[in-house]
């Protein structure tokens, strides 16, 4: 067995440091919980409306991310094409786009008086802005990035060989897709729509900024909190608590993965 | 079905010129040490390569002239390949994986099921029909990857060496069931080609 190498002296100290700086403001919640009257602060209206619009939302905005992230990702994976940086560039920008200029943007694209929202709005009578269909639309502005991501590295790691056999087979690319590919890539496919999913329910920035503040239309959880800690903060510390539960849960559950199978 | 290679083969940025042709049914050895193009060759034929320059021809039909206009795709050549590692699918059974190709023919169920167990039990595989790929030992791998190329009976059969794990006995008895193939075959080997019956020619690449 090969012996194992000890990391440098300092190492564990700084690590140390670096991990209490992380856990710090999770115990600080903690500590200030209403733990006594939680079901109450978790029942009232408000909350059990915002979670009503909050797991539309995300759960719309996940099948969204889905339906429109998996093309992008077999593109990227797995095929040549001039300005592919600029694309992969373009399409992982909201995971470090701030989400406020990604409501921005949102706004002036499809606003009542932006790019396409003056059109949607002038034939079809569709506003975006300010509506729950704008709040889907916020969310998986930042959600899809979680999802192509986790998708085309794994096609990635994948490789093309059973592809190859496929082909020899007879099978054409579509049936490769849906009999070969993607059922080989449950677990990534899993993964990443359970990461576009949290970071959907998590979603505020670009969602208060596009879609606003309207209780049981586009008040989603974390709006919600950040609504309540003016007015009610045991409130905000009880919806804090559900938000922290289940992004824990979700990464827990992936053994704390990014990006990778 | 006839075969007809004149051209050159290659990938990224390796190049080997190549003249190949074949009579229907007959069947060719292909030798040469690593690097001499031997796998190429047969990725070339089945479409997985695109020819650099020149022409293939299959029977009547030019699937292949350097033009990408002209290309013919893996899956529509009437070829099957027999690789050298067994690429079974993962997330299918063993005569799920043998009845892929008569699947994707449009046969229908009972007829697919039956000539996969066909293919099974020619390559002494029946047993293993219902285990998972992740449940063989290599040799029984590479006995089911061969019963999956074999089972949809194409015109055209490539065969690159898929046999180093199965033992000598079982060894010999698969080299005279592809040597006995109707299908036109191209098969690229390390045995001694004495070994192997009925082989009209060897082409020994270097």
């Amino acid at each position: 067995m090969k012996p194992p190498t000890p990391p440098p002296r300092w190492l564990p100290v700084t690590a140390t440091i670096g991990l209490v700086a992380l856990a710090l403001p999770l115990v600080g919640l903690l500590q200030r919980m209403p733990w006594s009257n939680l079901i109450e602060l978790l029942g009232t209206a408000t909350v059990r409306d915002a979670l009503r619009v909050s797991l539309t939302v995300s759960m719309a905005a996940t099948v969204a991310s889905v339906v429109l992230g998996l093309p992008i990702a077999i593109l990227l994976a797995r095929h040549e094409f001039r300005g592919i940086r600029f694309v992969r560039t373009l399409v992982l920008l909201p995971m470090v786009l701030p989400p406020v200029v990604g409501g921005t943007a949102l706004l002036f694209a499809l606003g009542r008086r932006g790019l396409v929202g003056g059109w949607l709005d002038r034939w079809f009578g569709v506003q975006l802005a300010f509506s729950t269909v704008g709040a889907v639309v916020a969310a998986t502005f930042v959600a899809m990035p979680f999802f192509v991501l986790s998708v085309e590295t794994a096609l990635r790691q994948a490789g093309t060989d059973v592809e190859e056999v496929a082909a020899t087979l007879g099978a054409g690319p579509t049936t490769t897709l849906w009999r070969v590919t993607l059922p080989r890539l449950r677990g990534a496919l899993a993964a990443g729509a359970a990461l576009s999913w949290a970071r959907a329910l998590g979603e505020f920035g670009a969602t208060i900024t596009f879609a606003g503040n309207l209780p049981g239309r586009t008040q989603t959880l974390p709006v919600a909190t950040f609504v309540a800690l003016e007015s009610d903060p045991e409130a905000a510390l009880a919806l804090s608590l559900l938000l922290l539960v289940v992004a824990f849960g979700v990464l827990f559950a992936m053994r704390g993965r990014l990006g990778t199978r | 079905m006839e075969i007809e290679l004149a051209g050159v083969i290659g990938r990224g940025g390796f190049r080997v010129p190549m003249e190949l042709r074949l009579d229907s049914g007959a069947t060719v050895i292909v030798r040469g040490p690593n690097g001499a193009g031997k796998t190429t060759l047969l990725r070339t034929l089945a479409g997985l390569d695109a020819l650099v320059d020149g022409n293939l021809r299959l029977d009547d039909r030019v699937v292949d002239d350097g033009r990408a206009d002209a290309f013919v795709a893996a899956h529509l050549r009437p070829v099957a390949m027999a690789f050298q590692e067994p690429r079974l699918f993962a997330h299918l059974d063993v005569v799920s994986n043998v009845a892929f190709g008569l699947r994707s023919a449009g046969l229908d169920k009972a007829t697919t099921r039956s000539r996969a167990l066909d293919a099974l039990e020619s390559t002494g595989a029946l047993d293993l029909a219902h285990r998972r790929p992740a449940e063989l030992s290599g040799g029984q791998a590479q006995r089911v990857g061969l019963a999956r190329a074999l089972a949809p009976q194409q015109p055209i059969l490539l065969v690159d060496e898929p046999l180093s794990a199965v033992d000598s006995e079982v060894r010999s008895e698969l080299r005279h069931l592809i040597a006995t193939q109707t299908a036109t075959t191209v098969w690229v080997s390390h045995a001694d080609h004495d070994a192997v019956p009925s082989v009209e020619r060897v082409v020994t690449l270097d």
